[in-house]
């Protein structure tokens, strides 16, 4: 039995650092296990001084994330006043995935610190402000997809049980996952090494992992959850 | 339901700005962004934040002491403070010495009174920074008497071993053996500058609002970098954005024959924006050393410069001087959304009903859908609307204000009835 906690990630703007090399600051075009253990991070209230915290909350999570829309990537030209260690404005170029929409699941692994009901909960009332990435970027979807914990035979299953984004693109149904959950290797697409393992001591320190990418189909629209489309009634989560 | 962990208070509002460039690219294109599969103008939240803290009617809320002070020039604001209180010279020098020392890897010997780059203070920290000179007193005698004894010794070897052009040596880089009093400026440097950290961290000193809101990043350590406790999105056009050029010509005034001394083209485009941001409540009153009457007025502050300050971008050239028709503050206890969504289909005006009622309409009808789906019973606070024009529908737990002040005194005065302990 795998528990697990489904996640929409989704807004106007959303930015899921790659390295960056001085001025250029790319983004993934996926949500990256650093961004999302973050952001969950966010939710608990763990400041993102406390790598040693953070480290160990995603040690006790698997990670998949599904594509819905992958998105338009552009840059920002952003400047910065004063930066200190120029002594004239920086310029900077940051990529922003404009439009796109993700959705995403953590899975319970064994020493997961807190419990996964403890994660829900921060999630519903956080404690830190959530964003996609990068602070600009706050979500227009809440966050999970579902307010209870999913469970389920194989994490498949879990990600299978959110709907599709609306507006699903021709790359809808890629899942990106940790090479390590185990997958059906007549879906695979390939593999890909990704630098976005939090490990400390210092913020910002990571190693790499393998992530499988997955042709998946995408599930039906039937279910509708977390559809806000006035099409389709929502059954509320408080009622 | 569990206690929560927080309030939120987020800002949602809409603004029509006529045709200009509020924030553009490096090749002078306004910015956009593709949202809903369509392009739409786009303020960077960037440009957004920078105007709302230099704006006056953010800072004209708050009292000056409480408000950031951007400088380099921390060393002579304590040593001409101190000089008042007949501190001693040796110490002041001293002070001078160790504040010059900020943000600077190495030992700096120069001889100006700046410190590396811009510091981004409250008050409250210039004060803890003065009161280190006054405590200190006595290892600030030793770091000037050491420095003088290195300036001597630098003095002495220039003049002892001229080059072959009989030009001076240069200091101690040139032969890379240093002395014993350079070793002990450096470690007594190195000390103070651990001491100056701890002493702040520990002076209670509070952040100054602006810093609490949109955070600071310094790279100094004896000032800690500050998380902003705002959150401010990128502002999106609710329409299609129309991108158009402006062909000038600048006239020659003694120019003969037909002809302009110069021609171009600029880019301008006008929009519906949404305007979104919010506060996580308990950062920033821990920001604020506990103060929920400060953290309240800066919401209020917040409240008027995203309803009235403007982007500076070709201003003068445009006057682009548009208030938000509509303005909604809510104070929730549940975990924020932007609304975003209400207009992923973009707006389109028909002959009745401007850009405006319908990004106005489209808003509220989503956001209540969104509550009905998402919100349990008591998680909205409040609500509060100040709206120029009349919605199509109303909604229930709304409070309507007939002017922006009235608002804002509203959001503050429910922010210190809610409490600090959110």
């Amino acid at each position: 039995m795998i528990r697990g906690i489904g996640l929409r990630l989704e807004g106007p703007l959303q930015s899921w650092g790659g390295p960056a090399v001085g001025d250029r600051r790319p983004s993934l075009d996926f949500p990256t296990r650093s961004g999302v253990m973050g952001l969950i991070g966010a939710a608990l209230g763990v400041p993102r001084q406390e790598v040693a915290k953070l480290a160990s909350l995603q040690r006790g999570l698997g990670f998949a994330v599904r594509v819905d829309r992958r998105g338009v990537a552009a840059v920002d030209y952003h400047t910065v006043m004063a930066p200190g260690v120029f002594k004239t404005t920086l310029q900077t170029w940051r990529t922003y995935l404009q439009d796109a929409s993700f959705a995403a699941i953590v899975v319970e692994r064994d020493g997961l610190e807190p419990p996964l009901e403890r994660i829900l909960e921060a999630l519903l009332h956080p404690r830190f402000l959530l964003y996609l990435g990068r602070k600009a970027c706050p979500p227009s979807a809440q966050v999970l997809a579902f307010p209870r914990i999913l469970e389920g035979d194989r994490w498949e299953d879990l990600i299978d049980s959110i709907a599709p984004a609306e507006r699903p693109d021709s790359d809808a149904g890629v899942v990106f996952a940790d090479a390590d959950l185990g997958s059906d290797r007549r879906t695979r697409l390939g593999q890909r090494r990704v630098r976005d393992v939090l490990t400390g001591p210092l913020p910002r320190m990571y190693e790499e992992r393998d992530v499988v990418q997955l042709r998946r189909p995408l599930p039906a629209a039937a279910s509708a959850q977390g559809s806000t489309d006035g099409k389709d009634t929502i059954d509320p989560w408080f009622a | 339901m569990t206690e929560p962990n927080n309030l939120f208070i987020e800002f949602h509002a809409l603004r029509s700005y006529a045709p200009g460039n509020l924030n553009r690219d490096e090749l002078g294109t306004p910015k956009t962004a593709v949202f809903g599969g369509v392009r739409r103008l786009r303020i960077s939240s960037q440009c957004l934040k920078r105007t709302w803290r230099t704006s006056e009617f953010f800072r004209g809320q708050l009292a000056p002491d409480v408000l950031g002070v951007r400088t380099k020039h921390l060393p002579r604001l304590v040593r001409e403070a101190l000089e008042k209180e007949d501190v001693p010279e040796d110490v002041l020098e001293g002070m001078t010495d160790l504040l010059r020392q900020l943000g600077k890897g190495e030992d700096d010997d120069g001889s100006d009174e700046l410190t590396a780059h811009l510091l981004y203070l409250s008050q409250s920290e210039i004060e803890a920074a003065k009161e280190f000179g006054r405590k200190h007193r006595k290892q600030l005698e030793k770091v000037a008497s050491l420095r003088k004894a290195v300036q001597a010794e630098a003095v002495a070897a220039k003049e002892s071993a001229p080059d072959a052009a009989g030009k001076p040596k240069k200091g101690k880089r040139g032969n890379g053996n240093t002395s014993e009093k350079t070793e002990e400026l450096k470690a007594l440097m190195t000390e103070l500058r651990s001491d100056l950290t701890t002493h702040i961290r520990e002076s209670g000193a509070r952040n100054a609002v602006d810093v609490a809101l949109f955070g600071r990043f310094l790279t100094s350590t004896e000032f800690a970098s500050v998380e902003s406790a705002m959150q401010v999105a990128h502002a999106l056009g609710t329409q299609k954005v129309e991108l158009e050029y402006d062909y000038f010509s600048a006239v020659d005034d003694h120019g003969e024959g037909p002809g302009a001394g110069m021609i171009g083209e600029s880019e301008f485009a006008a929009s519906v924006f949404y305007e979104y941001a919010v506060c996580d409540w308990r950062t920033l009153v821990g920001h604020l050393q506990g103060n929920g009457e400060l953290a309240a007025m800066s919401m209020k502050a917040v409240a008027l410069a995203i309803a009235r300050a403007v982007p500076k971008g070709k201003a003068n050239g445009t006057a682009p001087q548009n208030p938000a028709d509509y303005l909604e503050v809510v104070i929730r206890r549940n975990a924020p959304i932007s609304l975003a969504n209400a207009f992923m289909k973009p707006v389109r005006p028909t002959e009745s009903r401007d850009a405006m009622e319908l990004s106005i309409d489209s808003l509220r009808e989503y956001g209540a859908r969104c509550e009905k789906a998402y919100t349990a019973q008591d998680d909205v606070i409040a609500r509060f609307i100040l709206t120029l024009r009349t919605p199509a529908h109303d909604r229930s737990g709304e409070t309507r204000h007939e002017s922006l002040d009235e608002l804002a005194a509203a959001v503050g005065k429910k922010l210190i009835e809610a409490g600090v302990k959110a």
